[in-house]
């Protein structure tokens, strides 16, 4: 499970609000939980040699701030041109876009939650912080779904 | 002529790029960038000493660690920590690590599709899949060597003020050396595909900055060098560089003895050739850069050497710490009321820290100076004197020309600012 985004840029920290409440429960063996942070493109190495990929982010999908949806992660749901290709903020596309054309995508699935504010700061906004348990609890759907666990 | 990009790829940031030319004269050519307020200060003012640095180090994913080192270095300026000799090592190593991942990206992913023809490295997945795969494993390289010392891959969580709250085990050092070997024939390969690059021909000489190279290729230190000749102490940054307002963009500019300067690759291996480490020197050699270099576009180059001199470097590095033994020190800090200022050798260039601190150890004022900043005056120059040399390539070949130009200093301006997009008036 890999949280991403920036936790200094408001609503966009909240990939790494979710996985640190992960971090403090504590995860089943074989289950790994870590901060991507701002990596970009060293998501691909972060997601190497995994069965499934769980990717928690905030997500624009035009839904109500605080909206959690937990999806499998299919080519064409982001926009990945390649052209904005860079290493931090955009680029979650074209890294994915990248992994399946080499071949080394492995099963994803994404939950994301809708952000109120992306402007540059610390802290969640009121809507996202109250959708973090269920956030976290997509993730525990999940993984419980998740065969051969 | 008018020409206009809106999005310039492959950097990281937002800016447009505006340049007007009418019957064969330049009237126009700025780089415009949008900058966000300058939050880093505010974000910090206030903050114990214990927060600051992982609080920087989320600043940028691609220069966290660069960052969190230079910030660890202003505090303990500022409070009289000295640090041992194997903290120096690691923080060496894992600085040098981060070099390798944002050097490599931008080789392989930033800067080659303009050299081969394609918009970005996906097409190059299909029809250049070795080289997509060993641009991968080179990284993969660089992100073990910042996750051994640093505890993650980016944004690092064990440097602390005074030294290392974990160290990394030896088994982990000796695999990165065994890893660090390695690559060799990896990097052979990529000095052999740059060596076929045809980097544009541009000359424009300008003033270079760099730390000093007196201890060795400029990475940590107290002074700074100009290739003017002036030598200035780090403390003293905010005497030297003078950051200017231009009408055109909320950044900030700097310049030093002239109009402009330029930090980074090239920078330092005009002011450092000497220092670099012996492949690094033939690796320069078979590349052609020498010490008189003043092309812009050979940043490229200079930064495929500086990858040379980071893995040969890092093999030393991992061999004198694991020497003496790794030894599990506990770092001693005092909080005091000071100014502490410090600089790094990140990997787009020579970044500044400076913190004034209270008597409890917390932030009063901090200030940030970043390498792109200090070279935005300097792209703005090469391109006002690039453009009248191009006039009669067409439209696309020049917009191509001009943009793998500012490309060259891998611009970062995530940092300070938003996006960057480039339009030719």
């Amino acid at each position: 499970m890999i949280g991403v985004g920036n936790p200094l840029a408001g609503d966009d920290g909240v990939g790494i609000a979710v996985i640190e409440e992960l971090e403090r429960e504590g995860v089943a063996p074989g289950v790994e939980v870590i901060d991507g942070g701002t990596g970009g493109l060293t998501l691909l190495s972060l997601m190497a040699g995994a069965r499934a990929v769980l990717l928690v982010d905030a997500l624009a999908m035009g839904r109500a701030p605080g909206s959690v949806a937990g999806f499998r992660y299919e080519a064409g749901v982001f926009r990945a041109d390649g052209a904005g290709l860079s290493l931090h903020q955009a680029g979650l596309g074209e890294v994915l876009a990248l992994a399946a054309e080499l071949g080394e995508l492995p099963e994803l699935f994404i939950v994301g939650i809708e952000p109120e504010s992306l402007e540059l700061g610390q802290g969640l906004s009121e809507p996202v912080a109250a959708a973090l348990p269920q956030a976290v609890a997509a993730v525990h759907e999940w993984l419980a779904q998740f065969p051969g666990r | 002529m008018r020409v206009e990009v809106r999005h310039l790829t492959r950097v990281e940031g937002h800016a447009n790029l505006v340049v007007d030319v009418a019957s064969g004269e330049l009237r126009e050519c700025r780089l415009e960038i949008v900058e966000a307020p300058r939050f880093f200060e505010s974000l910090l003012k206030g903050r114990h000493y214990s927060d600051v640095a992982p609080i920087v180090a989320r600043v940028c994913g691609v220069c966290s660690n660069s960052h969190t080192l230079v910030s660890l270095a202003a505090t303990e300026a500022a409070f009289g920590v000295e640090v041992s000799a194997q903290t120096r090592r690691l923080r060496q190593l894992l600085a040098y690590g981060e070099i390798l991942q944002s050097h490599i990206l931008h080789l392989y992913f930033l800067a080659i599709p303009d050299y081969l023809g394609v918009t970005s490295i996906l097409p190059l997945a299909k029809s250049r899949r070795e080289l997509v795969t060993r641009a991968l494993r080179l990284k993969k390289l660089a992100n073990d060597i910042c996750l051994a010392v640093g505890g993650r891959p980016v944004h690092p969580v064990t440097p602390c003020v005074g030294g290392f709250s974990a160290l990394p085990a030896a088994a982990a050092l000796q695999e990165l050396r065994r890893q660090l070997v390695a690559a060799l024939p990896d990097l052979e390969e990529t000095v052999d595909l740059f060596a076929t690059l045809p980097i544009p021909a541009f000359e424009r000489e300008t003033e270079y900055l760099s730390l000093s190279p007196d201890g060795g290729y400029p990475l940590f230190g107290s002074e700074l060098l100009s290739s003017d000749g002036a030598r200035i102490p780090v403390r003293d940054y905010r005497l030297a560089i003078e950051e200017y307002l231009t009408p055109h963009s909320t950044a900030k500019f700097a310049r030093l003895g002239r109009e402009s300067y330029m930090v980074g690759p090239l920078a330092r291996v005009k002011n450092a050739f000497g220092q670099l480490s012996p492949m690094a020197r033939q690796v320069a050699a078979a590349l052609q850069l020498e010490p008189g270099t003043i092309n812009p576009y050979r940043n490229l180059v200079a930064r495929l050497v500086e990858v040379i001199h980071c893995v040969e470097q890092a093999i030393h590095l991992v061999d004198e710490t694991l020497l003496p033994g790794l030894r599990r020190e506990v770092p001693v800090v005092t909080a005091r009321a000071g100014v502490g200022v410090a600089a790094i050798e990140a990997p787009r260039g020579t970044l500044f820290h400076a913190y004034h601190y209270d008597a409890d150890g917390c932030i009063e004022s901090a200030d940030c100076v970043i390498p792109t900043a200090q070279n935005l005056g300097n792209i703005e120059a090469d391109l006002r004197a690039l453009v009248p040399q191009l006039l009669d390539l067409p439209r696309p070949e020049l917009t191509l020309r001009l943009e793998s130009l500012v490309r060259a200093y891998d611009p970062c301006i995530s940092c300070s600012t938003h996006l960057l997009t480039v339009d030719f008036a």
